[in-house]
């Protein structure tokens, strides 16, 4: 439910396993898809996040607190006190933390971040995938994502054709 | 650099499977090469990577880049990227993929990382990452 504490607007997120989150308007606009849920009035009451589970949600969330712009009236004193330099470097040790999880942390966190439009959170929880297909071999991608090679010798030859100075 | 961070008791399960929709977020961020080798990972990679929105969306979020080649001996055709310091210039240059023994003509245009060349002789050649 949309509600008002202290001044600011408050937006409650469900979660599939029934959990409910009540965070701050602008904290849960950091996802681009409640953004334009709130900016089209469907959110009044609480918004029901699919597919995300309330472990992954509370992270997503604790993610978007750290990185909501602290302008305005909200952020005034934290702006006036330190340096831009100086926080955007505080918010990379931060988030080399947060990205500390293990994989299947990490792989929800990517389709979290994939639903609900939260850039800085995709580029952050994809870069480990996109070295590992970058730096190896792709029985190693393969192994890495749990993904088979569906196809034949003479198919992957093909293709390994097609593409040849890809792999010089 | 593998990343094995299982934690006790966890095993890799359909939980950790990627949907279409975050393996193309994931291609997309990758430098051409990779994403023309991940085509040979599964057939589902191939069908993401060969879709026409995708190279769309690919060629978008490349940076911009200088293309600077020679019609002499040896020719050669690389790119440059724009964003990048003037010491970081010859580190960074990359050689584009170029027919051997080609003599490179006019650019005659460039669609979604397509780039289009007129050889000397009125022929054409294309040099892409498709």
């Amino acid at each position: 439910m949309a509600t008002r504490e202290a001044g600011k607007k408050m937006i409650m997120l469900k979660s599939p396993d029934g959990m409910e989150f009540e965070v701050e308007e602008a904290v849960a606009m950091e996802s681009q898809t409640i953004r334009k849920m709130i900016e089209d009035d469907c959110a009044d009451t609480a918004i029901l996040i699919p597919n995300i589970n309330s472990k992954i949600l509370s992270r997503v969330i604790e993610y978007c607190n750290k990185h909501v712009p602290t302008t305005g009236a909200t952020g005034a004193a934290a702006s006036d006190t330190v340096a831009p330099a100086a926080l955007a470097e505080d918010l990379k040790i931060w988030d080399a933390e947060f990205i500390k999880v293990n994989r299947a942390t990490r792989f929800n966190l990517i389709q979290a971040a994939s639903y609900l439009n939260i850039k800085g959170l995709l580029d952050l929880t994809s870069q480990t995938t996109i070295d590992t297909i970058s730096d190896n071999s792709l029985e190693e991608i393969r192994s890495f994502l749990s993904t088979k090679n569906d196809y034949l010798p003479e198919e992957e030859q093909t293709i390994r054709r097609e593409n040849q100075w890809a792999f010089q | 650099m593998i990343d094995t961070m299982l934690q006790p008791g966890e095993s890799v399960t359909e939980d950790t499977t990627l949907d279409d929709d975050v393996v193309t977020e994931i291609l997309l961020r990758l430098p051409s090469a990779s994403v023309l080798r991940s085509r040979v990972v599964c057939k589902a990679w191939h069908r993401i990577t060969t879709d026409p929105s995708f190279l769309a969306a690919h060629a978008d979020r490349r940076p911009a880049e200088l293309l600077v080649g020679s019609r002499g001996e040896p020719c050669f055709l690389d790119t440059i990227p724009l964003s990048l310091q003037l010491d970081d210039l010859t580190r960074r240059r990359s050689q584009l993929h170029c027919p051997k023994h080609c003599e490179i003509g006019a650019l005659l245009g460039c669609c979604d990382g397509l780039l289009l060349f007129q050889k000397s002789r009125e022929s054409l050649f294309r040099s892409d990452s498709r």
